[in-house]
C-alpha cells in the first residue's frame, strides 16, 4: 500500500470519527441542556506504556460504560469519566432535589452513554448506509489500566500496541470531561473503510 | 531504605527484601507472585495471555503465561540458589460479562487455568490466590514476609 494511500485512510478514519463525536456532542448537549465541546479525535498506535503515560494513567479509578456493536465482528463503544464528574452529570439530568444515591448516578450515566452510542452510530450509519446495532450498556468503575488492557484483549487486540480511537468531550470549561473510545476487532477498521470506498 | 519495583504490563521484575515488587490495573491479565524464601528473593510476572502457540511473534514472551513461567522460574532458581518455590497468584477477572458469553471464551478464565497448568508442570504448588470475579487487582509482594496485598477499588483489601 502506498504512503498517500494510507495517509488517506488514516484521514477518513479521523473524519468518521470526528462526524460520529460531532453527532454525539450535539445529542449530549440537548440532554444535559448546555453548550458540549469536543477536541480534536484522537487516532493514534500507542504502547500500553504510552497510553498510561500520556492519556490516562494506569491507577486512576474510573466509571466505564460499555456497549458492544452487533454482529460479532465489529468491536465496543466504551465511555470514560471520572466518578466526581460522573456525579455531576446525574445532578444536570436528574430534577433538582432527587435525593442521590449510587445506584441512580451509575443509572443516568449508562443512559447518557448509552444516547451518546447511539448518537454516534446513527452518524457512521448514514456514511456507511448499513445498519449497526450497539447492545445494551453494561457499567464498572475500576482501574483504568484493569479496564483498558481486558477490552482489548476481549477484542482479540493481543498486540503490545494499542489503536486509540477517542473523542473527548467537555462542558463548563473543563470541569467536567469525558471520552468515548471505540475498540475495534482486528477486521472492523478494514470493513468500515471498504465501506467508505477506500 | 525499601523500593518499590513497579512490573508493568507483559513484564516481570525479579527483586529481593527489604524492596517490594508492584504491579497495578490487573483485570483478565494474571499476576503471579514466586518466592525463594532463604534468600528473601522473589519475581513478580504480569502475563496477558494464556497460550502463546497460535502466535507469530512471540518476541515479547513475558506476555504468554506458557513461555514466561519457566523462564522466569528457571532464573529465580538459579538467582537465589533455590529449587523451592513458593507461588500466590491473583488476576483473571472478566471485567464486563455479557450473560451470553461463555466461560471457554472469556480470557481471564483462560488465564488462570493456563497459570495452573504452567505451575503444575513446573512442579510448583500455589499457595494461596485471589482469582476471577468481575473486579480488577493490583498487587503488592513484600519480600520480606512474602505478604501479598491484592488490593482492589470499593472492597477490602485481601492479604495473599
Amino acid at each position: 500500500m502506498s504512503k498517500d494511500h494510507s495517509l488517506l485512510r488514516y484521514d477518513a478514519l479521523q473524519e468518521v470519527v470526528n462526524i460520529g463525536g460531532g453527532h454525539a456532542a450535539t445529542s449530549l448537549a440537548k440532554l444535559i441542556g448546555r453548550p458540549v465541546e469536543m477536541d480534536v479525535p484522537f487516532v493514534e498506535l500507542l504502547s500500553y506504556e504510552e497510553v498510561y503515560q500520556n492519556i490516562q494513567a494506569d491507577d486512576t479509578i474510573v466509571k466505564v460504560v460499555l456497549s458492544e456493536l452487533m454482529g460479532k465482528k465489529y468491536g465496543v463503544f466504551l465511555f470514560v469519566i471520572d466518578p466526581d464528574d460522573a456525579d455531576k452529570v446525574a445532578h444536570m439530568l436528574l430534577p433538582d432535589q432527587t435525593e442521590m444515591s449510587e445506584e441512580l448516578i451509575d443509572s443516568s450515566l449508562k443512559e447518557l452513554s448509552n444516547i451518546i452510542f447511539q448518537s454516534f452510530l446513527q452518524a457512521v450509519v448514514q456514511l456507511i448506509d448499513k445498519p449497526l446495532i450497539a447492545s445494551l450498556p453494561v457499567m464498572t468503575t475500576d482501574l483504568f489500566g484493569s479496564i483498558l488492557s481486558s477490552v482489548y484483549m476481549e477484542q482479540e487486540q493481543y498486540s503490545d500496541e494499542l489503536f486509540i480511537i477517542k473523542n473527548n468531550f467537555y462542558s463548563l470549561g473543563h470541569k467536567i470531561e469525558g471520552s468515548l473510545y471505540f475498540v475495534p476487532k482486528p477486521q472492523a477498521l478494514e470493513l468500515l473503510l471498504i465501506q467508505l470506498g477506500i | 531504605m525499601s523500593e518499590q519495583i513497579k512490573v508493568g504490563i507483559s513484564d516481570y521484575k525479579i527483586a529481593t527484601a527489604p524492596n517490594q515488587l508492584v504491579t497495578i490495573g490487573l483485570g483478565s491479565c494474571i499476576g503471579i507472585a514466586l518466592f525463594a524464601p532463604k534468600a528473601k528473593m522473589g519475581a513478580l510476572s504480569h502475563i496477558m495471555l494464556p497460550d502463546s502457540t497460535s502466535f507469530n511473534d512471540i518476541s515479547n514472551w513475558p506476555k504468554f503465561a506458557d513461555l514466561a513461567l519457566p523462564k522466569i522460574v528457571d532464573e529465580l532458581r538459579e538467582k537465589a540458589s533455590e529449587e523451592e518455590l513458593l507461588v500466590k497468584i491473583a488476576g483473571g477477572a472478566s471485567m464486563f460479562s455479557f450473560s451470553t458469553e461463555s466461560p471457554i471464551l472469556q480470557i481471564g478464565q483462560r488465564n488462570i487455568e493456563a497459570v495452573k497448568t504452567c505451575l503444575e508442570e513446573l512442579k510448583l504448588k500455589i499457595i494461596s490466590e485471589h482469582v476471577g470475579g468481575k473486579m480488577g487487582r493490583s498487587m503488592f509482594v513484600d519480600l520480606d514476609t512474602f505478604d501479598v496485598k491484592v488490593r482492589m477499588v470499593n472492597r477490602d483489601e485481601f492479604v495473599l
